[in-house]
């Protein structure tokens, strides 16, 4: 509108009061051809046509003036506001983003730590790393004095369980007195309660997570903090144990083995296992011996050895007393000095190889009734009976003598130890029940009949 | 400037507020978006960095106890420790220690023989250490001949059965073989003389 407004300015002449907005468009036909038509012309625009078509003479205005468009080169839209303000709001996005970007950047991630370091600008992950590190010192020192006083709980558990195992030899074994074994008893039940209350301390410092859940951008998973943890409890030790490794100091090189030995508790599953797995109190006492031996096992230390070597080893005492014992079943004066009056067995040799585990025995039977093949086959199948031995047999029985002088017969028979059935047989012993040995029976005569 | 091109400009001026409005709407979701799920990272380390702060002052205080637990055992400790490394010592030693053995035999040898009851080794040979097929440890055979009444002879087998305990400190050992031999006057004077090979255990190292 302001445009045409303008025209109307240039113009030469009035307009009166008519809006040119409303003014149509002139063709020059229109007024011309049709008459009815050049009545709706204003007057004013009826003169100017008049004006055209008549001479010089006639006119009362001058030619219409061309219109200078060049003018308008000069005249520019007015500006908007709206994209003014869209503009200015689009910019002050785009400044709000990077600023956004770079805020949570830097305290985020550590892209910008090159920047914010050189800067000091603070950052919450900074801030949060410092306080995760400073957490990992903490659980790490907590860990550590955790599993050296862990570690002393299982050195009493050995130490007790050393002793344990010591009663329970002497409480099982046949050819040592009573009294030693009753008091062997009482000493167990003792050491039965120290082992139990240092493997409940054990087990309490011992089977506590060692990690503990942070918020770590380096670590994907909660899963991993245990490891990480550990590792640091590991190089925590190996790091206390490096520094007193040259010391000449007789404390210095007590502390050294400790941490020497006590790294190496770490990572023993089995130990942790066993730890959380077993029930000391539900126990019976040959279950409560096979339990020191497996933690003796699991430990893997001096004493581990020493009960592996105390395992394989055999118990010839018992051995020879079994031996006897089964031959009082066969002859009841065994070995009571009345061999030459009344006949029996006597043995005149003993062979026992524990790397093959064979026992060789030799020796003569006398009767004076002939049935010394009799006495030599009920003293194999006694033998063969018990569950100390096995595979005894004899191909080939001699005899000589007299009634009066007696018969004589020589006896060699190879006896195999059942180590095997032994351990079963240990293990369905009754902990309350006197040992069995001390109940003999009354056994069989030198006849050879059995009672 | 023509009508055309006024119009052009009026045109283009439409155009960019509708751009720039769009833009302007794009740039507020995104930046809305990135600031909303970065603030709430952000918020969760701040979060953290609180937690840590009671986190500390609770592990703080359990680093204190139980360090403080620790050195109030620790001479209990050392003292067990102590205790285990003397029996070690004298049971599983870390050499063959074939002197402090032969000793340790003399010494029984002189507690059990009584003269209605004797005990007398005559012979003790050493012979060449063993190694253990899984290295832990080494063995040094010892074969002895050695005269002794009935009652002894069970006594020297218990005193090899019971070695290796750590409150007897004896020496860890074990029996390969046993030959013993008896003549008539022997069962009757009952004095049993037999040869035993013992295995004699050291540390490894």
């Amino acid at each position: 509108m302001s445009f045409l407004r303008k025209i109307r300015e240039k113009l030469p002449f009035e307009i009166g009061g008519s809006d040119v907005s409303k003014l149509t468009p002139l063709t020059k036909t229109e007024p011309i051809n049709n008459k009815k038509e050049e009545n709706e012309y204003s007057p004013l625009i009826e003169s100017t046509i008049k004006t055209e078509e008549s001479t010089i003479e006639n006119r009362i205005l001058d030619e219409a003036p061309d219109i200078d468009e060049s003018l308008l080169e000069a005249i520019e839209p007015p500006k908007s506001i709206l994209l003014y303000v869209l503009k200015g709001l689009f910019t002050f996005l785009v400044v709000l983003g990077i600023s956004a970007f770079l805020f949570f950047t830097s305290q985020t991630s550590y892209t910008l730590d090159f920047a914010t370091n050189f800067l000091k600008i603070p950052s919450v992950l900074d801030q949060l790393d410092t306080k995760n590190d400073e957490i990992k010192d903490l659980q790490t020192d907590l860990n550590l004095h955790r599993l050296l006083q862990g570690k002393f709980y299982l050195n009493q558990i050995s130490y007790y369980g050393d002793e344990y195992a010591r009663n329970y030899y002497i409480k099982w074994n046949s050819t040592i007195s009573d009294t030693e074994r009753k008091a062997a008893q009482d000493e167990m039940a003792k050491l039965r309660t120290k082992i139990v209350d240092a493997f409940n301390l054990a087990a309490e410092k011992l089977t506590k997570n060692k990690g503990i859940a942070m918020i770590d951008l380096n670590v994907e998973d909660d899963s991993q903090y245990e490891a990480i943890f550990t590792d640091l409890l590991v190089k925590k030790l190996e790091e206390k144990a490096l520094d007193l490794s040259g010391s000449e100091n007789e404390k210095d090189k007590k502390d050294y083995k400790l941490y020497s030995q006590t790294v190496r508790l770490v990572s023993n599953e089995s130990l942790i296992k066993l730890l959380e797995s077993t029930d000391v109190n539900a126990l019976n006492e040959h279950e409560f011996k096979n339990f020191i031996n497996e933690f003796d096992a699991v430990v893997e230390n001096e004493l581990s050895t020493i009960q592996k070597i105390k395992e394989e080893r055999l118990n010839w005492s018992d051995i020879m007393n079994q031996i006897e014992l089964e031959t009082t079943y066969v002859d009841q004066y065994f070995s009571e000095g009345y061999f030459e009056a009344l006949g029996g067995i006597q043995y005149t040799s003993y062979d026992f190889d524990a790397e093959t585990g064979e026992i060789t025995i030799t020796g003569v039977t006398k009767r004076y009734d002939t049935t010394n093949f009799t006495m030599i086959t009920n003293l194999i199948d006694q033998l063969n009976a018990s569950p100390y031995f096995t595979g005894v047999e004899m191909n080939s029985f001699t005899k000589n003598g007299s009634a009066e002088e007696g018969y004589t017969s020589t006896l060699r028979l190879k006896v195999t130890i059942q180590k095997e059935a032994l351990e079963e047989l240990d293990a369905q012993i009754n902990p309350d029940a006197v040992p069995e040995f001390l109940n003999k029976k009354p056994g069989i005569s030198v006849s050879g009949v059995k009672k | 400037m023509s009508k055309v091109k006024y119009r052009e400009i009026i045109e283009n001026q439409k155009r960019n507020i509708t751009f720039y409005t769009v833009l302007c709407v794009i740039f507020t979701i995104l930046i809305g978006a990135y600031s909303y799920f970065k603030w709430v990272d952000y918020n969760l380390y701040k979060e953290s960095v609180v937690k840590n702060d009671s986190l500390i002052e609770s592990l703080k205080s359990q680093s204190v106890s139980e360090k403080s637990d620790y050195q109030d055992e620790k001479k209990l400790f050392d003292e067990l420790s102590g205790n285990i490394d003397a029996s070690l010592k004298e049971v599983f030693p870390l050499d063959n220690n074939y002197t402090e053995l032969t000793r340790a035999f003399d010494h029984f040898e002189s507690e059990t023989d009584r003269t209605n009851s004797p005990f007398v080794i005559s012979n003790i040979e050493y012979q060449e250490i063993q190694e253990s097929e899984d290295g832990l440890y080494k063995s040094l055979p010892v074969r002895m001949t050695i005269s002794s009444s009935e009652e002894n002879f069970t006594k020297f087998l218990q005193y090899i059965e019971k070695s290796g305990s750590l409150l007897d400190k004896v020496r860890l050992m074990d029996i390969q073989s046993i030959h013993m031999s008896f003549s008539e006057n022997e069962n009757l004077s009952n004095v049993i003389n037999f040869s035993v090979k013992i295995n004699a255990y050291y540390q490894n190292i």
